[in-house]
């Protein structure tokens, strides 16, 4: 048996999934995983060590023959060619694509396999979700950041497991204790992203070594870079020398990816941002300090480390690195009241998280100032309704429910009945339509929008499915939202009426 | 106007109308160097047109890095091809020798239309430049399919190979990793 999973991101979104992966290998032990992914996430595929066999896409070579005259204009299509033929040498049972971008859809529409999940286009290049849990996402995942998943619960949950064991997520091996074993107990600040928009500027992180420096002296702080930013963290420290603070000494460290592992596992904290280095951190024994900017969303790609504190910037202010730094020390002594003052007193300028794991297994992100005991308990009982609903759509995810299955039954058939009677309307509305029975029925669709509300947009998307456009989709989306928060509601009640 | 110099190094490099076509004091290391910066453009294709097949040693050099690929050496000089050929080393490896002037000479040696077929890259000898730089670069811009005339014929070729993966999805595939 052969399993090919597709992830054609970034190399911090394959760290993400290497919790997933590992624990894959552990429930198929006789299958053969492979992986097809950028070429320039080669260390990082050789770093996690747990697939079988990798193919790459050369995207760079490809764009450069593309681009160049000297270079054959068959070039990117015969290395594409090649690779699919490379591909399909092999007889999958299962193939999964985990990107939902339009290149990877056509990748896996490319492939051959007996099974393929995840996004791939339709014989008109139409995008098409397949597989129950896909397909979940694709018809209720809401606009809300909290009904959003975790890449590696995404992952998990794509590849068919039930949850992730703690070994899954602790899956870095510390293992040449020699490299800078001089240096221990440091606080290292990585600051920089390979997205640009993800970064605070320079002198946000300059103010805050001083800072750190002014109030802690003893503290010694390491700032990293990876190899390809030998020359931004080079001037990095020469501006740091030239602010002539008392006392200052900063270490900066140029690192491979396995020299990092093992420095990051000696050490107290980590400072980050959104980035590979972060991601890498959330696998080894590390406390974590994520400062999330610009388009970071620590819902999706948040520290996978429970217990993980984690500021996203939402406005500017001088004293930032100021307010930042006394989190940082809040955060360090594990103050937790202290920081959830700090998260409401500073409400426009960042909001405090701390990463929890849920009794269901999946990360969750704990905001600090609404850490009141009951509506924790309501979230909790969210997600568990989201976890029944989940084990009822894609059967190979069962879980251990706590709500009585008779119940789930009874709310699910009452939700899922009148969406089958809709399904029904819209079926025949469309006929009428196609087989040219117009005249008349704008009146009945109107009158169905204005008095169905949900039922009626669905009608008048699949009714209009040829010029449906985005907006439309978002706003349908969101009416089914509102029907599923209202369904969650219920659930919510019958579980703290029977199981609290 | 040909002939064969011994150099320092011991081996022999070819000179063409008074100018050396390798380098005159070690020309098997020339050749090692102009091979190996040939390497990152060859990564992962199946055949190289190499044009201009000069003394040789470069065509040797570029085989003995990777042995599993497919150097086709073109000349536009029907001598200067016959000198390259009696370097015993360039038959020993397999390497093909093919002599033409244009694209529609090109298009009836068979091994040239076979090449075309799979992934492919064209480059420059350093003889290229010395013999015949005109001829080549228009010969290049054929082969490489940036002119109406290379790229038709080439697509043509391409159209009778069955065995390959549906081209529009691959079309597909390409347009959009480039856009």
């Amino acid at each position: 048996m052969k399993t090919l999973v597709v992830s054609l991101l970034r190399m911090g979104d394959l760290l993400m999934l290497a919790p997933a992966l590992r624990a894959y290998k552990r429930e198929h032990p006789g299958t053969e995983l492979h992986l097809l992914t950028h070429r320039l996430n080669q260390p990082v595929v050789e770093f996690i060590n747990v697939v079988d066999k990798a193919f790459y896409l050369d995207r760079d070579l490809i764009l450069e023959s593309h681009q160049s005259p000297d270079r054959s204009a068959f070039e990117g299509h015969d290395r594409l060619a090649d690779l699919v033929r490379r591909v399909n040498r092999h007889h999958y049972h299962l193939a999964v694509n985990l990107t939902p971008t339009m290149v990877s859809a056509r990748v896996l529409s490319l492939v051959t396999a007996d099974e393929k999940l995840g996004l791939q286009l339709d014989q008109k290049d139409r995008l098409i979700a397949q597989g129950a849990w896909f397909r979940f996402l694709d018809r209720y995942q809401g606009f809300d950041p909290r009904h959003l998943f975790h890449v590696t619960d995404f992952s998990t949950f794509a590849l068919g497991l039930r949850r992730l064991e703690s070994t899954d997520l602790r899956w870095i091996q510390s293992a040449d204790a020699t490299v800078l074993a001089d240096h221990h107990d440091r606080t290292v600040i990585s600051p920089w992203s390979s997205d640009k928009e993800k970064e605070l500027p320079e002198d946000f992180w300059l103010s805050f070594i001083r800072e750190q420096k002014a109030r802690h002296p003893e503290r010694a702080i390491s700032v990293i870079a990876g190899p390809d930013r030998v020359e931004t963290l080079r001037s990095f420290i020469s501006a740091l020398e030239g602010r002539r603070v008392d006392g200052l000494q900063v270490d900066g460290l140029v690192l491979s990816l396995s020299e990092l592992t093992n420095y990051l596992s000696r050490q107290t904290c980590l400072i980050a941002v959104d980035s590979m280095v972060k991601h890498l951190a959330s696998g080894v024994a590390i406390k974590i300090f994520e400062v999330a900017c610009g388009p970071s969303n620590p819902w999706i790609t948040g520290a996978y480390r429970e217990g993980s504190l984690i500021a996203k910037i939402t406005g500017e202010s001088h004293d930032l690195p100021t307010i930042l730094s006394d989190v940082y020390n809040q955060f360090l002594d594990s103050q937790w009241l202290n920081l959830r003052t700090l998260a409401s007193e500073c409400a426009d300028l960042f909001s405090l998280s701390r990463v929890e794991g849920s009794p269901s297994g999946v990360y969750r992100l704990q905001p600090l100032t609404e850490d009141d005991p009951v509506r924790r308990i309501d979230q909790e009982l969210s997600r568990e309704a989201w976890r029944n609903e989940l084990s009822r759509l894609a059967p190979q995810n069962q879980t251990q429910s706590r709500v009585p299955e008779a119940l789930v039954k009874k709310l699910s058939d009452d939700y899922f009945s009148k969406e089958r009677a809709l399904d029904d309307l819209a079926q025949n509305l469309v006929k009428k339509i196609r087989s040219g029975e117009v005249d008349g029925l704008s009146g009945p669709i109107r009158k169905i929008e204005q008095d169905q509300g949900v039922q009626g947009l669905l009608v008048n998307s699949l009714v209009h499915h040829d010029t449906l456009d985005l907006y439309a989709l978002r706003k349908l989306q969101e009416s089914v939202n509102q029907l599923r928060r209202f369904q969650i509601a219920k659930m919510n009640l019958l579980r703290g009426l029977t199981c609290l | 106007v040909i002939e064969w110099i011994k150099t320092a190094s011991g081996e022999s490099t070819l000179r063409f109308r008074g100018k050396f076509l390798a380098s005159s004091i070690d020309p098997v290391k020339d050749g090692k160097v102009w091979a190996s910066r040939q390497m990152s453009v060859l990564q992962g294709l199946r055949s190289v047109f190499v044009l201009g097949s000069g003394s040789g040693h470069h065509l040797i050099a570029l085989k003995n890095l990777r042995p599993d690929l497919r150097v086709l050496a073109l000349e536009t000089n029907k001598e200067l091809l016959e000198a390259t050929r009696s370097q015993l080393r360039v038959a020993l490896l397999g390497i093909e020798l093919t002599y033409a002037k244009n694209l529609s000479e090109l298009l009836l040696v068979p091994s040239v239309r076979e090449a075309l077929r799979s992934s492919y890259a064209v480059v420059l000898g350093p003889s290229a430049t010395i013999t015949d730089p005109d001829g080549y670069k228009t010969m290049a811009a054929d082969l490489n399919g940036r002119t109406p005339l290379g790229f038709e014929a080439i697509a043509k070729l391409r159209a009778e190979n069955a065995a390959a993966p549906a081209t529009a999805d691959i079309d597909g595939l390409l347009r959009d990793l480039t856009a």
